[in-house]
């Protein structure tokens, strides 16, 4: 149709749309030209080392989800206004805090919870009675955010017995500006940044018994490995069983959607579990192999699984019966005080709840920085660093993170270059 | 007559120009068609009789103006580039999150004059189909074209009278591909990359979606349009 201003417009007719639908076969080349170490995810495994490495759709995805896919898309970058979104929330889209489906904000910024919880019974913690389960630090027009999050560093040094120095920041919180009035007395306060959203997917296709046969809650072998079921095995303490009871969470709570009623989450959730692992890197360095041999040695894949199996009769096919590197048991083990959630004055909580957390993923872990701009290391990203994360763990982990203080500088080297392969 | 010419170096190179650009000063901005549009390298900008002149260009089209988007889907323009004796040179970019996702270039290349684009959304080397258009009818297509493939236009000064589009994900097609589009005054003979020659008015260059892999882009918000001559947009829209 030609507009009256000499303008050309025109629909795409059907031999367009067919031929801008042709498979692309060179995105299967190389994927399949690497070494089965390389996979991480399995067939689902995309090549991309860049910003977009952690958005692509899975390589063997089947045509007919693309539109799914897509569509779930429009809702993560989605800036939800109000209705329905808050009227107290803490971001105001998925990707406020998941950026390219990292773990950041558009800016660089580092979005942190504060999670809410009151010791209940049998170990369970029941919402904060006045706060609920986080403080929402951000409110619509005419509403008031419950308070804002204040933290500072304390700076801790060290040296390993080699000599060489080593530096670790330790986060101090506050909460200034309480809606409600102070914090419940016995409180528990947990910090938490984005979890990672690489291969959630192909974690949610592993079957329930793969889990329970790495769990051993008595630590029957002596190893000092204690990793148990949580109630499920996705967000920092593993207590949603599936990737939409995790997006239906954030959903309500982070952005404060308690008021959507069609298939949003659903959507949100098919997105999520269709997006792909980046390959991993640089195997055939020297260093990268040495760091994956004093990996398994010093005892991290006590942990840090390096491979588990989907399910073959996983709900999506695409996410069957594959052989993934995650470098996770999905299992709580308890991470010592340095980690755990704090008490109201600060201070680290006791009770096994607050020291539990589940073993993090690693896959992904070497591209953080390229995707995010920033590296932020365990679950209140204190950590900038696999060296610094590896010198917070404790308890379960205390073992290893010993083994590793008193591997040489060369050794240490080669771990976090393994690390950072992945 | 089968054309080979890579322009990845191009690319790059240009790639790299366009990491080397000085930020414009914000005074030297302007609004046109509603949408911010700022100098790029050496050039000036000037609103001039309802239309948005962009002059002081060198060659490389290493000049020209960038457009800032509100996270749109699709974007038009009518472009006018003035008569001259430097080589033509333009150089298109689509950018989202600051990022240039996909361009398409015309360079010269002797008497001619070829024409090629650049996909990101693929995991690995992306390939995109050619279409030419004739009155709104299709009159030849060709498909796999990789990033060394190119169109080939004798050069004509009406090549110069652009229509340009880029058109994201899912207003132009049904699995929200890219396409660029350049729209001609007059019909003119197009060299296809295998060698074939066609008469069109309008081309298309579609980004062919694998899906499996694929970035699913969801809106792009910036254009840079840069040119080794003069230029006046005489419309802009996007949406």
């Amino acid at each position: 149709m030609r507009f009256p201003d000499g303008f050309l417009r025109g629909c795409a007719p059907a031999l367009a749309a067919a031929a801008a639908m042709m498979a692309v076969a060179a995105a299967g080349a190389p994927l399949f030209s690497l070494p089965p170490a390389a996979l991480s995810g399995g067939t689902a495994t995309v090549t991309d080392a860049s910003r977009h490495a952690f958005g692509r759709s899975l390589t063997n995805l089947h045509r007919e989800r693309w539109a799914l896919l897509r569509s779930g898309k429009d809702l993560f970058v989605r800036h939800w206004s109000t209705p329905p979104l808050g009227p107290l929330y803490n971001a105001g889209s998925c990707t406020g805090c998941h950026y390219l489906d990292g773990r950041g904000g558009p800016a660089g910024e580092a979005p942190v919870l504060l999670r809410l919880g009151i010791p209940g019974p049998g170990g369970t913690l029941l919402p904060e009675p006045r706060y609920g389960l986080q403080i929402q630090d951000r409110a619509v027009a005419g509403a008031r955010a419950e308070g804002s999050i204040v933290l500072r560093w304390e700076e801790v040094t060290g040296r390993y017995p080699d000599g060489a120095p080593w530096r670790l920041r330790r986060p101090r919180w506050r909460i200034e500006r309480l809606a409600l009035g102070p914090l419940h007395s016995e409180v528990r306060l947990s910090p938490r940044i984005p979890p990672s959203l690489v291969g959630l997917g192909l974690l949610e296709a592993v079957p329930e018994s793969t889990l329970r046969s790495h769990a051993d809650p008595e630590d029957a072998d002596g190893d000092g490995i204690a990793g148990r079921l949580g109630a499920g095995r996705f967000g920092w303490k593993a207590t949603k069983p599936t990737l939409l009871a995790q997006v239906e969470g954030a959903m309500a709570e982070d952005l404060g959607l308690t008021e959507l009623t069609g298939d949003e989450a659903q959507r949100l959730a098919a997105y999520v579990r269709l997006l792909a692992v980046p390959a991993r890197r640089d195997l055939d360095r020297p260093d990268v192999q040495r760091g994956e041999a004093l990996f398994r040695q010093i005892g991290c894949t006590g942990c840090h699984l390096p491979e588990l199996r989907t399910d073959p009769a996983a709900s999506i096919p695409e996410l069957s019966g594959q052989t993934i590197h995650p470098y996770t048991d999905l299992l709580l083990h308890d991470l010592g005080s340095d980690l755990a959630d704090l008490r109201r004055d600060g201070h680290p909580d006791t009770t096994p709840s607050s020291r539990a957390w589940r073993t993090a993923p690693l896959w992904g872990l070497g591209l953080l920085g390229t995707v995010t701009g920033e590296v932020r290391l365990l679950h209140d990203g204190r950590a900038h660093t696999p060296e610094e994360a590896t010198l917070w763990h404790g308890g379960e982990a205390r073992r290893a993170r010993e083994a590793f203080r008193r591997l040489p500088a060369a050794d240490r080297a080669a771990l976090v270059s393994f690390l950072e392969s992945l | 007559m089968m054309h080979r010419l890579t322009t990845a170096c191009l690319a790059a190179c240009a790639l790299a120009l366009l990491a080397a650009a000085a930020p414009a000063a914000a005074d030297d901005c302007v609004t046109f068609s509603s949408l911010g549009h700022c100098p790029v390298g050496d050039a000036t900008l000037a609103l001039v009789d309802g239309e948005l002149q962009v002059s002081n260009l060198g060659s490389g089209a290493r000049d020209g103006v960038a457009v800032t988007l509100p996270d749109v889907r699709n974007w038009e323009a009518g472009v006018h580039h003035a008569s001259g004796t430097s080589a033509p040179h333009v150089r298109l970019g689509a950018l989202a999150g600051g990022e240039e996702i996909s361009t398409a270039e015309v360079v010269t290349s002797g008497s001619d004059l070829h024409l090629s684009a650049t996909f990101t959304g693929s995991d690995g080397p992306g390939t995109y189909s050619v279409l030419v258009y004739q009155k709104g009818t299709l009159v030849g297509s060709q498909g796999g074209v990789g990033s060394d493939g190119f169109l080939t236009f004798i050069q004509d000064e009406d090549l110069f009278m652009f229509l340009i589009g880029f058109y994201g994900f899912y207003d132009r097609t049904s699995n929200g591909a890219c396409v660029w589009t350049f729209g001609f005054s007059k019909p003119l003979p197009v060299g296809m990359p295998d060698g074939t020659w066609l008469e069109g008015d309008r081309i298309e260059l579609v980004e062919e979606v694998g899906e499996g892999g694929h970035y699913p882009y969801a809106a792009f918000d910036g254009i840079t349009l840069r040119s080794s001559r003069a230029l006046q947009i005489t419309s802009e829209t996007a949406w």
